[in-house]
């Protein structure tokens, strides 16, 4: 009987708070938080106390499997990997290298995101390769890049400590980043700092303020040109910064005249004299801007980023501690998948794949006579791809979209048209279920590498126990796909990936296994092996791309939206429960989690319930233009009236068979935060 | 007073030779700097001084946050049940008195009332449990003695240790198991001079003094609450700040609460979980039902399940002092914060 503790990092949130396993007899027992991790410090979520326990589940795929007449059937990896290098290649040659599509994983190690973009693009010569950050930060990605010149979190965990004041707006962050929002609230609660928070739900950071400006769902754009207004009207800019680290101030100062706090009351409902004093409060504090999926999961997505970045530049808040436009990634590595390169535009590093000179320099270290230069499908854009014919074959590693996406009814029409799905995961997903073969992979107990923390800090994943069954780590699957496929992925574990990554993306330079072996890890960028690492972007308002960019962005309204609408006259807004994951995947599997919340709900206002004749606790129709589901009804103040909220976790009742699938035309993110519905029959 | 004196040299010697026998669980520190129970391979790497787990040795060992009890298949006749057997000898050197006092209550709850747990007997019985006093607290967190629990354990141990300047430890036998241990292996052993005696009373008093410097009134808080209910405002202002992180519950020494859940329809395990009584599922019934559904009413719970309820079950508050609940919660809750208020 062998008893130890590995210390890990945390598979849900993008906290990156580390744990250890504790193991005995190759079972996990337990975990008990590290006490000396700078974010955990002898802290954890109820999902990170509870994180061990999925992993024995008996679920879990053990073995290949292969779908004959409709169903499963046990294969060796020998034939399941033959084959789905046999019918790739097929697709391939019959119908070039752009009907292959691969859907990469947020849940996966860098390493393992590394590989599968090699794979897709050195191996089968595609850019169609994407992951779920296009359904949660694309919008941030694309957006702070064009202000900033990086899109990730400026700042640190750490530099809560030291705001003055937290703008937080479409981040529930004592739910959904735990770790981070338990540092709001102790300071909120002394007195340290003050909150504004800008959210259609009142959220538990909304007890510790006096701000708490309920936009209309959608309407983002609006009250930050509002605040910008006022700042701007009443001198509160920080002129220096403004003039010696910022171009194209002058559109902005232009664009922002209309936006009178009266006509920013008249889109958002936020009360003209409330939103003043919000602006003078955050022009004139050291503060930070919180931001995540409201504001990112929009039509306007990227203008909603670009919004707050343009706030952030005008007042000076960023490029110092305790400031800064600091989105919360939402997946463990979600940062790191797109660091990685799994996406359709860039390599690893954000290099960009329509630039020859990164073509050239890719091929060179891949040894390659060619690579492709059309940016590729994203994960939004598959489905319509696959119904057109255009995409004939799928790879999914470690994702749901039969859950996750928006209109699921429009997804499951496409899975089922394609002629060959392949699907790598641990248990047998609502995906998985339609896929011709299933890989079993491992969860992240069992296996080695990194995952990048939204704070940027890539830390060691440890292997506690060994793979279930027959699994396989991801990170040798991909391999061996591309070693049968004819092009060797030479790598005898995931450090030599790393040390491969870290030679060919700028931002990891300095970064290896031996480095953070030992210790919490690195922060990007650190670009040699000497460097430190980097808690804070931008420092003293020298950006990455040299001068920071305003954009003049117009208030366009949502797609769709409740306000207005005859039929829908509801507005629905999605989101996630504190106690569960995504698609329920692994936390729908864990005891404490799951009897927390068993079933789907949708909360509505005790104003609608009457309006609506709602009972609680009853089970009603809520149905949208894309579909019709049936789900129990919590009355409650925290939504408000006009307005309801539906957490996306339930395959049964899913959120996303009302959601709307119209897209942010630059990063095509689907508009999950608002669409109109109706109580009651509809389609 | 059954007692020996040993040397700090000899301790080591000491858990050489029971290596060999038996599993050994001792603090040794590890690269991050965390200090936890880990099996000797070398007593060269004990850390040889007083400390506190985060995660208490009750809950480490016998009484985990996951525990499969039971495989069960269907089958035509019937269903079959097969117990899994889990525990192997372990010795625990280390622990502080707050585990010991824990140990304590979780052996009356789970042993001694009208039904004996026999997963946790069976742990139970195969622990040796060598313990070390606080001469100093080992975090700031710690208030043992304010709560009159340590950080000398009265009983519970089989032997205790006491640091004795740098060279020694004066050794207290608790039990025909600890006598056992001392008696065979007597050559490690010597006898405690008056002065020595005359030293550790010193050691205990001074660490009775330590233990007891946050201040909290124990007795005026379980007589309040005893006489009537805790302010709704004072439990709403926890509440609020609380992140349901179930922390407090779970690194708790004399936490009891677990759940049994079965995975696996038709052939599968049955286990039982580590519960927590700031969870809504904790109290939902099964129409849907929650005579707890407000925050501050679960939060309530708490405090009096812990501080009064306990006292009026076992003749003493549930909370021993050692203050894990605070070095685990996001938040900082502090219970004697807590406490202050409600004696307030």
């Amino acid at each position: 009987m062998v008893r130890g503790k590995t210390l890990t990092t945390c598979i849900y949130c993008g906290c990156g708070c580390q744990f250890y396993l504790d193991v005995e007899d190759n079972k996990i027992k337990g975990v008990v938080p590290s006490q000396n991790h700078p974010v955990s410090k002898s802290g954890l979520c109820v999902k990170g106390w509870n994180a061990g326990e999925f992993v024995n589940h008996p679920d879990r795929l053990t073995n290949p499997l292969i779908k004959e007449n409709g169903t499963f059937r046990k294969a060796s990896w020998d034939e399941a990997l033959n084959l789905v290098v046999k019918k790739l290649a097929e697709t391939k040659e019959k119908n070039g290298s752009d009907a292959l599509a691969f859907f990469s994983s947020a849940k996966c190690t860098n390493e393992e995101n590394y590989l599968m973009m090699k794979l897709a693009r050195a191996v089968f010569g595609t850019n169609n390769i994407d992951h779920c950050a296009r359904l949660c930060h694309a919008s941030t990605v694309a957006g702070l890049a064009a202000s900033f010149g990086s899109g990730a979190m400026t700042n640190s965990i750490e530099d809560f400590e030291k705001a003055e004041l937290y703008l937080i707006t479409g981040s529930n962050t004592t739910e959904q980043h735990p770790l981070i929002g338990n540092r709001m609230v102790k300071r909120l609660q002394k007195g340290q700092a003050i909150a504004i928070v800008v959210d259609p739900r009142k959220i538990k950071l909304t007890r510790f303020t006096k701000y708490h400006l309920k936009q209309n769902c959608g309407t983002d754009v609006a009250w930050l040109n509002g605040f910008m207004h006022v700042i701007i009207k009443e001198g509160l800019e920080d002129k220096e910064f403004v003039k010696n680290n910022t171009e194209n101030y002058e559109e902005l100062k232009k664009m922002v005249e209309k936006y009178t706090p009266e006509y920013v009351e008249e889109i958002t409902s936020i009360p003209a004299e409330t939103l003043k004093e919000a602006a003078r409060l955050y022009a004139t504090k050291r503060s930070m801007i919180i931001y995540s999926m409201g504001i990112t999961q929009h039509t306007t997505g990227v203008d909603n980023v670009k919004s707050c970045a343009n706030l952030a530049m005008l007042t000076g808040n960023i490029g110092k501690p305790g400031t800064g436009v600091n989105p919360l990634r939402g997946q463990n590595n979600v940062q790191g998948s797109c660091d990685a390169g799994a996406l359709p535009n860039v390599y690893c590093g954000y290099q960009a794949v329509t630039d020859e000179k990164n073509r050239e320099k890719f091929q060179k270290a891949w040894g390659l006579e060619k690579l492709p230069a059309n940016i590729g499908l994203t994960v939004t854009m598959v489905p319509d791809a696959i119904l057109k014919g255009q995409v004939k074959s799928l790879y999914i590693m470690g994702e749901n979209p039969m859950v996750s996406d928006p209109n699921i009814s429009h997804v499951k029409k496409a899975l089922e048209a394609i002629d060959f799905l392949v699907v790598q995961d641990i248990f047998l997903t609502e995906t998985a279920q339609l896929a011709d073969v299933v890989l079993p992979g491992v969860s992240y107990a069992e296996k080695d590498g990194t995952f990048t923390s939204t704070e940027r800090r890539v830390e060691r994943v440890r292997k506690a126990v060994e793979p279930a069954g027959e699994a396989w780590p991801d990170w040798k699957i991909l391999c061996e796909v591309a070693n049968r496929s004819g092009y060797k992925f030479n790598f005898a574990s995931p450090k030599e990936v790393m040390d491969e990554m870290a030679s060919l993306a700028p931002i990891y330079g300095g970064i290896t296994f031996d480095r953070i072996d030992n210790n919490f890890g690195l922060q990007w960028p650190c670009p040699n092996k000497e460097h430190p690492g980097t808690a804070y972007l931008h420092k003293d308002g020298k950006f990455t791309k040299g001068k920071g960019t305003f954009f003049a962005i117009e208030y366009k309204p949502p797609a769709e939206t409740g306000l207005g609408d005859k039929e829908y006259p509801l507005t629905l807004t999605t989101g996630r429960s504190y106690f569960h994951w995504h698609t329920r995947t692994l936390t729908g599997r864990t005891s404490t989690l799951e009897r927390e919340v068993p079933e789907s709900y949708v909360e509505i206002n005790p104003a609608d319930a009457k309006k609506y004749n709602v009972q609680k606790g009853t089970k009603i129709q809520v149905s949208s233009r894309r579909g019709r589901i049936e789900v129990r009804a919590q009355i409650s103040e925290i939504v408000k009236i006009g307005t309801v909220f539906m957490p996306f976790h339930f395959a049964e009742a899913a959120a996303n068979f009302l959601t709307n699938d119209a897209l942010d035309p630059v990063a095509k993110i689907p508009e999950y935060k608002v669409c109109a519905i109706r109580i009651g029959e509809g389609k | 007073m059954d007692i020996k004196l040993i040397s700090k040299e000899k301790v080591l010697k000491l858990i050489d030779v029971l290596v060999k026998n038996t599993k050994v669980l001792a603090p040794q520190k590890d690269a991050f700097g965390d200090i936890y129970f880990k099996e000797v391979k070398n007593s060269k790497d004990i850390f040889l001084k007083p400390f506190k787990p985060l995660m208490p040795t009750v809950r480490e060992l016998l009484f985990g946050q996951t525990k499969e009890m039971i495989k069960y298949k269907k089958e035509q006749k019937g269903t079959k049940f097969e117990e899994i057997k889990e525990a192997r000898p372990a010795i625990i050197f280390g622990l502080p008195s707050c585990d010991i006092n824990g140990i304590s209550y979780n052996d009356v709850f789970f042993m001694k009332r009208e039904f004996c747990d026999p997963y946790y007997k069976e742990a139970r019985d195969n622990l040796t449990l060598i313990s070390m006093v606080c001469d100093i607290p080992p975090n700031s967190t710690c208030f043992c003695g304010t709560m009159t629990s340590g950080p000398h354990a009265k009983k519970g141990y089989d032997l205790q240790l006491t640091p004795l300047g740098e060279d020694n430890f004066l050794v207290e036998i608790g039990s025909d198991k600890g006598k056992e241990m001392v008696e065979s292996n007597s050559n490690l052993f010597m006898d405690p001079s008056d002065k020595d005696i005359d030293l550790v009373h010193k050691i205990w008093n001074l660490a009775k003094e330590r233990a007891t410097a946050k201040k909290v009134n124990k007795e005026k808080t379980l007589e309040k609450m005893s006489r009537e209910p805790v302010k709704e405002a004072l439990m709403i202002e926890v509440s609020n700040r609380c992140i349901s992180c179930g922390a407090c519950n779970y690194t708790c020494p004399t936490c009891t609460c677990f759940s049994v859940f079965d995975w696996g329809k038709n052939e599968g395990v049955r286990k039982r979980v580590l519960d927590s009584c700031i969870f809504s599922g904790y109290f939902r019934m099964a129409g849907g039902h929650n005579p707890k559904e407000k925050h501050e009413l679960r939060t309530k719970q708490r405090y009096y399940c812990k501080l009064l309820w306990d006292k009026e079950k076992y003749n003493d508050s549930g909370c021993v002092g050692c203050g894990r609940c605070l070095d685990s919660c996001p938040v900082d809750i502090d219970i004697k914060e807590v406490m202050t208020a409600i004696a307030s």
